[in-house]
């Protein structure tokens, strides 16, 4: 059986177009794996997880995460990069993708051409916290204390080059205030310091703070996104302190190999679409503080190239060695 | 405190209930198999069962997840006492005496001290948790990276005392650890250190192949020296309980190790290697028979064992009452929290009392099946070693190989493991021990990353570290210790020399 | 009695961590050490790997005090035996991902068991006959640990 099918792969392959449309009638013929590129229990897992079961009910083949953690997540991208192209493995991408295009000094793999983008899938801000002792209660006090104290005021993240980490070089550059970046070893470990009074900022995506807000033990000065946050209405946005163009959002996205044929990427996209338009999908990716976001095929190539391009300017920018 | 035992009934009436009962059953036994089971540990199994926790009950979902856990901490004793191959960081210590015992013939006794150690150590653990958990948090929240640095710096300096080779072996040990710890992309920085541009480096060195290869497959390789029936292999099982003399002699060793456990298992990062490697410093110095350490002291096993258990539990306190997990495994236990919409936070505990008060009672129930799965466990054990040894290594040998594999799936890993089996081979000849070397791999980039940060956080000021307090203290006895130690360790030097020579 | 081959050991010790003390610290030496309040990703480890090359500078003039106790001398006479296993191990690593566990196993543990002198062939190959078959069972059809099971002969 498993030869037959590899033989009959091989033959997909070379025979390409024509064959293509014929593999998309009859795709997805085996289960799916989709794979993660973070370890299990993190945002980009949690999304993976909870999109793969109504697209397994909508497919008709169960979609099967995979988590293949390691190096900020490029082990994972190369991975689904050199995978057969017939639509049976496909990548949750996220910010960090782009943010790795510049970041390491040689990737196995194209950014950017190894991958055929099929559709977003969900989006989340940032949120700026502070101790709750810190004396500013919004941006535009934040902004103010900063450059009372300049250099007095550090900010935490989950480590040199990560988003967050951008997240608070932006702010710094629009802002014109001087903070000083401390990087943590991971999410618990940034948290707990800035409850402790060690550092002052924490740059954080939402999910993994909202808990700490609500709770009293951290407090929202600002959301980083274009728009409010609907779990955290009240926190103003960056934007509204004063900083117009400020928007950073991470989002989650999913991308076949390059070289799959269209008509499964248009397939999925359909089936992506499906599965975010029931209410039950999107209660429960709400519950999990995503925002769900779909696009077309390539309004998602789009974004994945622009995104590249500021990360790799905000590194330049800020002397931020290459790994 | 009375409120919260009040609470605490009302918690255990939750976690008596059929469907929480049953998954917590599953999660302990389940947990037990993976941590005899090499290649496959907690952090594997419960992503593996994460998505499985979307049908179940949130309150059901965490009671599995954590039997998981704490399970594979009582089934991870096992292959340490047997086959001198630690499953995860803190068993690294129940692989010195433990093993020992069982080279003595009395791997029974050591099986059984092991698991009634955790059994007390878990009971113990969950009802201080229950009564000052809460407290203890909010201290631990008074940590800072300077106070951090300290204590691991009292750590290590403690495992250096403890260790019953040369003290410049045992400092270079632990300075070697830490550079292979360091091994990997430079948090801080992101430079790549040590990495000769192998990708599979990027992230650091694995624990499993480093404590695979020092342990397991250099003692294989010292076994095998003398063809047949040379080195230290496991004698005859003698008696399978503990005796009563034994039983004398564990039952100070786990309380001590159980409270020191419940208090560093609240801190993040390495509490529970921390904990077993402190009591056994600690047995160590309190002990009337110091020379028996490192043959099969019996206080040396279950001090670290009860430590590393109770370390467990109070790991959980953290995570329910603050919302932070100190480890990789409760992290995920977050995930599973999100995958329910449950936002980890300080509110989890008046929000939703029925999960926290539900999973801290599970625990006590989750120990009392523990320990009633893993007792018979100790005769079936016991039964392998009757299989002589020229049929054993092969099997332990092919163990060691799957276990490595199977953690990433890497074969890079498993080379890792062949080089430090090497490197334990030749330690051994030279009379350099592997577990200080195993404790500054843990320990040496927490110890890094703290003190840049702390300097980091002080503007370069060394002064930091003697003007606040907690940290000065702690930092001063991690430099009286190994003074105090030097002198009667000369003693007892010695003395050695004084009995060799008949 | 004459024991020309035998050589403190602590002099072995000495010197092997002053190699390795000191060859980390040649390879890491040009890493940035930074200041101290933004330490570089070498300033620590070049420290410790100092330490490493001191100490065994001092263990070996501590034991060229002493005079070798023939006793406590590490004798020369290599054992190349246990020198099997990590032979062993290196061609799992190098099989497996060609040949699969079952195979992999066998040949592996077969090798292996050339770590011990008194087993005949025919016990050697039952053992890794008996052992692969019961890992395959467990770890691959079991537990469904990612590895191919059998060989595959595809590109």
């Amino acid at each position: 059986m498993k030869k037959i099918a590899t033989v009959s792969l091989t033959l997909a392959m070379a025979t390409t177009l024509a064959a293509g449309a014929a593999m998309a009638q009859a795709w997805p013929e085996r289960p799916i794996r989709m794979v993660v590129g973070f370890g299990a229990g993190g945002g980009t897992d949690i999304i993976a997880r909870i999109v793969a079961q109504p697209l397994s009910d909508i497919l008709g083949q169960p979609v099967v995460v995979e988590n293949k953690p390691g190096a900020g997540g490029t082990i994972g991208a190369d991975f689904v990069a050199k995978a057969p192209k017939d639509g049976h493995t496909i990548f949750m991408m996220n910010n960090g993708h782009a943010v790795s295009a510049t970041l390491y000094k040689s990737l196995p793999y194209d950014s950017e051409k190894s991958f055929a983008p099929v559709s977003l899938v969900a989006t989340m801000p940032l949120v700026i916290t502070a101790n709750k002792d810190l004396a500013a209660t919004d941006g535009k006090s934040l902004i103010a204390l900063i450059k009372s104290q300049p250099g007095k005021i550090r900010f935490a993240s989950v480590g040199v080059g990560s988003t967050q980490h951008f997240a608070g070089l932006v702010f710094r550059n629009m802002s014109g205030g001087e903070i000083r970046h401390i990087p943590y070893r991971g999410t618990p470990a940034a948290i707990a310091a800035v409850r402790g009074g060690e550092v002052e900022l924490l740059f954080e995506v939402a999910a993994p703070v909202v808990g700490q807000i609500k709770g009293g033990e951290l407090k929202a000065l600002a959301v980083t996104s274009a728009k409010r946050f609907p779990a955290l209405p009240d926190v103003p946005t960056v934007a509204e302190a004063g900083l117009k163009a400020y928007d950073v959002t991470t989002w989650y996205g999913l991308a076949f190999p390059a070289g799959t044929p269209e008509p499964i990427v248009a397939k999925m996209n359909a089936a992506i679409k499906t599965a975010l338009g029931k209410p039950e999908v999107r209660k429960q990716v709400e519950e999990a503080n995503f925002l769900p976001e779909i696009s077309t095929a390539p309004a998602f190539t789009a974004h994945l190239g622009s995104e590249i391009k500021r990360w790799g300017k905000v590194m330049q920018d800020d002397g931020i060695q290459q790994q | 405190m009375m409120q919260s035992l009040e609470f605490f009934i009302s918690g255990l009436g939750i976690a008596l209930q059929p469907e929480n009962l049953l998954f917590c059953f599953l999660g302990a036994l389940c947990g037990t198999l993976i941590g005899v089971l090499p290649g496959i540990g907690p952090v594997a199994t419960i992503a593996m069962l994460l998505p499985v926790t979307f049908y179940l009950s949130p309150v059901a979902a965490l009671i599995m997840l954590a039997g998981i856990y704490y399970g594979s901490q009582y089934g991870g004793s096992t292959t340490s006492i047997l086959m001198k191959v630690p499953g995860e960081s803190a068993s690294v210590v129940t692989c010195l005496d433990g093993y020992q015992m069982a080279v003595r013939g009395r791997a029974g006794s050591a099986l059984a001290i092991a698991a009634l150690g955790s059994f007390f150590a878990g009971i113990v653990g969950t009802m201080l948790n229950v009564l000052f958990g809460p407290e203890f948090a909010r201290i631990a929240l008074a940590f800072g990276s300077t106070e951090y640095f300290g204590l691991m710096l009292l750590g290590l300096s403690i495992s250096i005392a403890m260790s019953h080779g040369s003290m410049i072996g045992s400092i270079a040990m632990v300075c070697l650890g830490l550079i292979l710890g360091g091994v990997g992309r430079d948090i801080n920085t992101g430079y790549g250190r040590l990495t000769f541009d192998i990708p599979e480096l990027s992230d650091g060195i694995g624990f499993v192949p480093l404590a695979v290869g020092l342990f397991g497959i250099a003692e294989v390789m010292r076994n095998l020296e003398g063809g047949e029936g040379a080195g230290n292999m496991i004698k005859a099982v003698g008696r399978l309980w503990p005796s009563r003399a034994e039983a004398r002699r564990a039952a100070p060793a786990v309380l001590r190790g159980t409270i020191l456990g419940t208090i560093l298992g609240i801190l993040p990062g390495g509490g529970s290697i921390l904990a077993a490697f402190t009591s056994y410093g600690l047995e160590k110095r309190l002990s009337r028979r110091p020379e028996e350490f490192g043959h099969g002291a019996v206080e040396g096993l279950a001090g670290p064992e009860s430590a590393n258990n109770a370390a467990a539990q109070a790991s959980f306190i953290p995570l329910l009452t603050l919302g932070i997990p100190p480890n990789a495994v409760l992290a995920l236990l977050v995930g599973g929290m999100m995958i329910h919409g449950i936002a980890p936070g300080p509110t989890v505990m008046t929000e939703r009392p029925d999960l926290f008060w539900g999973l801290i009672a599970s625990m006590l129930l989750g120990n009392i099946m523990l320990v009633i799965i893993n007792l018979p466990l100790v005769g079936i054990w016991v039964q392998f070693l009757k299989v002589p040894y020229r049929h054993m290594f092969p099997a332990i040998f092919l163990f060691c190989c799957i276990g490595v594999f199977g953690v990433n799936g890497s074969v890079f890993e498993v080379f890792l493991a062949v080089g430090f089996g090497l490197l334990g081979y030749v330690m051994s000849k030279l009379d350099l021990e592997p577990a200080p070397l195993v404790l500054g791999f843990v320990l040496g980039p927490l110890i890094e990353e703290h003190l840049r940060r702390a300097l980091a956080l002080s503007d370069g000021d060394l002064s930091v570290f003697a003007t606040r307090p907690l940290a000065a203290i702690l930092i001063g006895l991690a430099l009286l210790i190994p003074c105090l130690v030097l002198l009667p360790h000369l003693g007892a030097r010695r003395r050695e020399i004084f009995q060799a020579e008949p | 009695m004459s024991r020309p081959k035998t050589i403190s050991r602590d002099i072995f010790a000495g010197g092997l961590l002053l190699l390795v003390g000191g060859g980390i610290f040649v390879l890491i030496w040009h890493y940035p050490s930074g200041t101290m309040s933004d330490m570089g990703p070498g300033m620590v480890l070049q420290m410790a790997s100092g330490v490493i090359a001191l100490l065994g500078i001092i263990q070996i003039l501590r034991s060229l005090k002493q005079s070798v106790d023939p006793v406590e001398g590490l004798q020369l006479r290599l054992v190349l035996r246990p020198f099997v296993i990590p032979a062993a191990m290196t061609v799992f690593a190098l099989l497996l991902p060609w040949l699969g566990l079952a195979v992999t196993a066998a040949c592996a543990t077969f090798i292996a068991s050339y770590g011990s002198s008194s087993l005949s062939r025919r016990e050697r190959i039952v053992l890794a006959l008996v052992l692969a078959a019961f890992v395959t069972l467990l770890f691959g059809y079991g537990l469904r640990l990612q590895v191919p099971i059998w060989p595959e002969f595809h590109a």
